[in-house]
């Protein structure tokens, strides 16, 4: 995304500057220099702070599943909430993509003129929603409502690892609903509408740009709508479509709030989807910023830092896309 | 994000008034292939009535299906079949994918609007009980806790902490941000190269985290104080890149031409940002700050880590918890209380409102292109000369200048006002979420006395950390410090402290259970089978040990869901010292399973062992909420009473040492605790609680206590002191008369007393005011003796062991205080296992524990009273006496009634509804195959006589 535009630009003049001048530039580098400086220190306190802790795990701790590090033993790891990070990640951008697409193909190319600059405000609100609200969504209505499809799902697939609820027998009528509740399935669902806006956004941009050209061309050999849109706008818009599925990506494994009021925490590897009981990293912090010391804290930094690096690989690899993509010169 | 701005920016190369559109911009005209033909629209509706028609009639025979959402989903996917197949009636594949594609996009866009739609109008939507009071945008929490009606307590307090943090956020954000997106565009070169690259890798910075590095900071240079200003730089952190980023978009798309026709004219650089740059993206640039603001006032997370948590109006950013809205939100929805969570959803719908009409602003600004006008500007510009530029930016300046003044006004305005109105001064605290009912309604009766006092319940692992931190002014716990949990001993602060007993009060098992779909509300369990059920050996709810505890019900072969806490609780440390000590082998064999070492002993952070159906939540608002949502059927978790009280679900009585089962009562608790040995220090010994042999004894009944500085040190002031010391004065006397309303026990006249030589303790104590003879506490005798405890009622010999509490000779005349009247009438009740009842049954007529059902017929309270398992000893408002009434009668279905089958089985709806649908069924079929071959050849028809 941080290519040049194409537009005309302003020659570099050489003429010896006046005194305001200097002053402005100085005064933009500095103020560069004081953002440059904030978010190093963030980096670096983060890294400074995790490094006491991730001195006493070493390895372990990406492999060890116990959040215990004020415990006598000291076992802790993020094997398990990395793993349902990732999980709950991959659950809502599965859901998203679709719902991304759709609405991103329905505004760029089928909505009348006149109601697409509504509907790209509804998107952008849908952004800007607050995630409490989302997670009082999730937690009062849509969590009593998901349990019966999270049962019927595991009671007919239950067969695939991924579908299997533990603990549970789909046809005993008396089995605890309990067991289908605070499950990555509807915390992934709930961060699934969260990201689907930015998603969103991000490809609607690149569809809108695909060349007119290319779309009268594609009509003039006879091409449907759909067909256009196949061999015209889609292949035009891959990297948007994947860089805004990444950037949806990277906002999934940080929400926090959302999670937090929706999943009951184990610390233990759960690769059943539907089965009540995950974790995330945001959460793991929420949940335990003030009951720990300050290495339970440095542990948390740790755990911080890991889940910071993950995103920051996520968006880069986004931008990465995007911008080497055909689209990607202009966002 | 990037995601807003660019969207107001897309359309921006064309409408530039200046330059010409570059080629291959969206402006050019886009043809719209294909208009619909009649054909295509009957075969559209047609396939989508005869969608829904089969998927009636396939719910009803042929598939394992029901529900709405399978219901629509079925229909979606028969609707694209025949859709499908309609249109390939008469046109070629090509144009049949052409149509499925444009149907499957349309319903994917549907499907998100209505998301969005219906996320929005359910907030609002549930919010419609507080936000019609007008109360509710005037005051704050710090008259309302969880028993007060909407018409008192309101969100001004958060409404004024958010708009304050957004308001530092921004003074922060909005010069630093924009100012670095000027550096980005304006001076280009390595170094800006390098920061772009920095602040990009910022914005995939979780938000927790940017919370979590502000909470560390001030942890270390604030001693952990919480304040608006912690929160508002947790913001800027979070805001600062994507501010940057967004303006750095928006100022890339000032053309070129622009700047060069500016530097033609001779002006300088600076000249060309200030006159041309800023000027042309002006829209751009407040729409970016509006939906960063949007963003920012929404976040929960670094808000949670840094505000801190307070009741009262706090207008001051630098002193004291500032609460914010979302917190709010997330705070109020967590209590078990209707009320609260309605004044959650309330502030969730104002929080929403907020960040709509921020989106209208941005909406009415913004997505004009650089350099657009609207008509009146176009109008003053062709007649205004450079200088209106200037004059723009002025005012520009002039509006965040005006919100710093606002901000700094408010913050040297505000907070003296506030204090000048009270002789007391703020004092913040934190902990327990077992006594947090009690501190809740005792911050609230203070207020009157003009006292406030922050008292975030947030487990007492927490309060206890904090407290050594020097970050609060007390600390809530159950347990003390120095007890050393999982191997680790967690040493006393260096900071002076006191203990001091604030309540007594039960640990209770809350459950939700139903037999025959009816609440069942006379449950018994023996420690064993507790700790049976909390160490995973106790599974089912018909295991032989629940049974033998419950004769005289028909227990389900449902399966126990126990519901634990997932952070430091001193609840979970109450539980685990009882089973370390009485029920030491399930608890060490347990904790050697979950993979701690043995012997186990007391923990504040309940082990887990995967694969065994635990539930593990954070908090006790969250384990009682789980249990009373209607739909965890099977739960059960351990709280103090006064969760289970204010939700009205039901708790289980526990065996005592004297063979009685006994409900965690005031009276029971006061009885309990006679036997408990007071440490010099004022920390309990419960051993002989444990074992107390008074058949009234509930055996996890404990005290809780308040961990008080006593020397000012880490901004601990005698002013503090004194209000810290007046208000444990007023809790300790008045305040116990609340207790046994909210579930708690008042503490005894020993207490009481060797609590106020602790309050004297405090620095700035006012000693004299500070004495037992001014004491109104419900337990005070002339004697010396607990009055409660000398008081309580004996429990009914059908709640001794062995005494199969049928409770089926009692004829329910006894109906103490519950039953009332109605439980004469229902002598039948114990007809079925009659005789059964060794204790002379009379008189056990139950006042069992309706929650609130007041209103319970004479024969159903009757039949349930007689037989609900020996009801529960007469004194005591019904054992689950819910906030409303106490409770009467209608508990369970009774034990001695025979229950046939116990199996509920949701299934079956009932008969004419299914008779309706067939009809509509096979109408929708009949219609799908006549209905649109007709239209389509009557189409055709039409079509050919045109040609």
């Amino acid at each position: 995304m941080s290519a040049e535009l194409p537009q005309d630009r302003p020659r570099r003049l050489s003429a010896n500057a006046g005194l305001g001048d200097r002053l402005f530039t100085l005064g933009a580098r500095s103020s560069g220099a004081v953002v440059l400086l904030i978010m190093l220190a963030v980096g670096g306190f983060l890294a400074v702070q995790a490094s006491q802790a991730l001195r006493v795990a070493g390895w372990s701790f990406l492999t060890v599943q116990q959040w215990d590090p004020d415990g006598h033993r000291g076992r802790f790891g993020i094997a398990a909430v990395l793993v349902g990070t990732l999980l709950i990640g991959a659950l809502a951008v599965l859901l998203a993509v679709p719902l991304a697409l759709g609405m991103a193909l329905y505004i760029a190319e089928y909505a009348p003129p006149r109601a697409r600059r509504t509907l790209i405000t509804l998107v952008d609100l849908m952004a800007a929603v607050p995630s409490v609200v989302y997670g009082l969504w999730g937690f009062f209505f849509l969590e009593q409502r998901m349990t019966g499809l999270a049962r019927w799902i595991s009671t007919w697939f239950g067969w695939i690892p991924l579908f299997k609820v533990d603990g549970a027998d789909p046809h005993d009528p008396l089995a605890p609903m309990a067991a289908y509740t605070s499950s990555t399935f509807i915390a992934g669902t709930v961060v699934a509408l969260m990201i689907t806006p930015i998603m969103c956004s991000v490809m609607r941009e690149v569809f809108g740009q695909a060349p007119a050209g290319e779309r009268e061309a594609a009509y003039a050999l006879g091409s449907t709508r759909w067909g256009m849109i196949r061999s015209v706008v889609l292949p035009y818009g891959r990297g948007g479509i994947i860089g805004g599925t990444m950037l949806g990506l990277g906002r999934a494994l940080g929400e926090t709030i959302t999670v937090y009021m929706i999943i009951s925490m184990v610390f233990a590897i759960q690769p059943h989807i539907l089965q009540s009981g995950t974790s995330t990293v945001a959460a793991l912090i929420a949940l335990h910023f003030g009951d720990s010391t300050s290495f339970g804290l440095s542990a948390l930094m740790a755990a911080g830092l890991v889940l910071f690096l993950m995103t920051l690989a996520v968006n880069f690899a986004a931008s990465a896309v995007v911008a080497r993509s055909r689209s990607g010169a202009s966002t | 994000m990037s995601n807003s701005v660019p969207a107001a920016a897309t359309a921006v190369a064309a409408t530039t008034v200046v330059v010409p559109s570059p080629p291959g911009s969206t402006e050019e005209v886009r043809r719209r292939p294909g208009a619909a033909l009649p054909s295509d629209r009957y075969a559209l509706v047609g396939a989508l009535v005869g969608g829904v028609g089969a998927t009636a009639l396939l719910f009803r025979y042929l598939l394992p299906l029901n529900g709405p959402l399978g219901f629509v989903v079925c229909s979606w996917l028969c609707f694209l079949g025949l859709y499908a197949l309609l249109v390939a009636q008469d046109e070629n594949s090509l144009t049949v994918r052409d149509r499925l594609a444009a149907a499957v996009v349309h319903s994917l866009a549907a499907l998100v609007v209505i998301a969005l739609v219906f996320t929005i109008g359910y907030t609002l939507y549930q919010g419609k009980d507080a936000l019609p009071h007008g109360n509710f945008y005037t005051q704050d929490m710090s008259e309302a806790d969880s028993l007060t009606p909407l018409v008192v307590g309101g969100v001004k307090h958060a409404l004024v902490g958010s708009l304050e943090q957004i308001g530092i956020a921004l003074a922060i954000t909005v010069p630093l941000g924009v100012s670095c997106a000027v550096f980005l565009t304006e001076v280009p070169g390595r170094f800006a190269r390098f920061v772009r690259t920095v602040v990009e890798a910022m914005t995939a910075l979780p938000s927790i985290v940017a919370g979590l590095f502000v909470y560390v900071v001030l942890t270390d240079v604030l001693h952990g104080k919480q304040c608006g200003l912690a929160a508002g730089c947790a913001i800027s952190v979070m805001m600062l890149p994507i501010i940057i980023r967004a303006g750095d978009v928006v100022l890339r798309l000032v053309p070129g031409s622009l700047k060069e026709a500016s530097y033609a004219l001779g002006a300088g650089r600076l000249r060309t940002v200030w006159q041309v740059v800023l000027p042309t993206s002006r829209s751009g640039l407040t729409t970016a700050v509006i939906l960063g603001t949007a963003r920012g006032i929404g976040e929960t997370s670094p808000v949670l880590l840094t505000s801190g948590y307070n009741k009262a109006f706090n207008a001051d950013p630098l002193h004291g918890p500032q609460v914010s809205l979302p917190l709010l939100v997330f705070t109020l929805v967590r209590l078990p209380s209707k009320w609260q969570i309605s004044r959650g959803f309330g502030a969730a719908a104002v929080l929403m409102l907020l960040v709509l009409a921020l989106f209208l602003t941005a909406r009415l600004i913004g997505g004009r292109a650089p350099g657009e006008l609207t008509r009146r500007q176009q109008k003053r510009r062709s007649s205004a000369s450079a200088r209106t530029a200037t004059r723009y930016v002025r005012r520009a300046g002039a509006v965040a200048a005006s919100l710093a003044l606002i901000a700094t006004g408010v913050l040297w305005g505000g907070a003296p006002r506030a204090s000048a109105a009270a002789p007391y001064v703020s004092i913040d605290g934190a902990g327990s979420t077992w006594s947090s009912n009690a501190m809740d309604a005792w911050t609230t009766n203070v207020k009157q006395y003009g006292m406030t006092v922050n008292f975030s319940a947030t487990g007492s692992s927490d309060g206890r950390t904090k407290f050594k931190n020097g970050a609060n002014d007390f600390d809530v716990s159950e347990i003390p410090y120095g007890i050393t949990d999982d191997g680790v001993y967690e040493a006393p602060p260096s900071r002076h402290f006191a203990y001091m007993p604030i309540v007594a009060g039960g640990t209770s098992f809350m459950y939700n259970l139903k037999i025959n779909g009816q609440r069942v509300t006379s449950l018994r369990l023996s420690p064993d089978t507790i700790a049976g059920i909390f160490t995973g050996t106790i599974t089912k709810w018909n295991d032989p040990a629940v049974a033998a505890d419950n004769p005289s019900l028909t227990l389900p072969a449902r399966q126990i869901v126990p519901v634990v806490r997932s952070d430091g609780s001193g609840t979970t440390a109450q539980l685990t010292t009882w089973m370390s000590k009485k029920e030491s082998k399930l608890w060490n064999a347990y904790c050697v399973k979950a993979g701690r070492s043995s012997p186990c002993g007391v923990t504040s952070f309940y082990p887990l062992v995967n694969g065994e159906g635990f539930q593990s939540l954070g908090s006790s608002q969250s384990v009682s909420g789980f249990v009373a949502q209607d739909n965890n059927e099977g739960s059960i978790t351990y709280v103090e009473y006064s969760y289970a009280v204010l939700t009205g679900y039901p708790v289980a009585k526990m065996l005592n040492a004297a063979g009685y089962y006994d409900g965690p009562t005031a009276a029971n608790v006061a009885v309990a605790l006679t036997k408990a040995k007071i440490n010099a220090n004022l920390t309990q010994n419960l051993d002989g609680v444990y074992d107390n042999p008074d058949p009234r004894t509930y055996p996890l009944s404990s005290y809780s206590y308040m961990i008080l500085p006593t020397a000012v040190e880490s901004k601990f002031t005698t002013a503090k002191g004194n209000t810290l010391s007046a208000f444990a004065y007023y809790f300790l006397c008045q305040g116990q008369q609340d207790a046994p309303r909210l579930g708690y026990s008042p503490l005894p006249i020993n207490l009481v007393q060797a609590a106020l030589t602790q309050v004297r303790k405090i620095p700035g104590a006012e000693a004299n005011t500070v004495n037992i003879a001014g004491c109104h506490n419900p337990t005070f005798s002339t004697d010396g003796t607990n009055t409660l405890a000398k008081t309580a009622p004996y429990p009914p010999a059908s709640d001794k062991k062995g005494g199969t509490g049928s409770a089926s000779g009692g004829s329910g005349s006894g109906g103490s205080t519950g039953g009332s009247a109605s439980g004469g009438t229902g002598s039948t009740g114990g007809s079925g296992s009659a005789g059964t009842a060794t204790g002379g049954g009379s008189g056990t007529g139950a006042s069992g524990g309706g929650t609130g059902g007041a209103a319970a017929t004479g024969g159903t309270s009757g039949s349930a009273g007689g037989s609900s398992g020996g009801g529960s000893a007469s004194g005591d408002p019904g054992l689950v006496g819910g906030g409303g009434g106490s409770g009467s009668g209608g508990s369970t279905s009774g034990g001695s009634t025979v229950i046939a089958d116990p199996v509920t089985i949701a299934a079956a709806s009932d008969g004419t509804l299914q008779h309706v649908l067939m009809a509509v069924a096979g109408l929708l079929l009949g219609s799908i195959v006549v209905v649109p071959p007709v239209l389509a050849g009557r189409a055709a028809r039409r079509r050919g006589a045109k040609r």
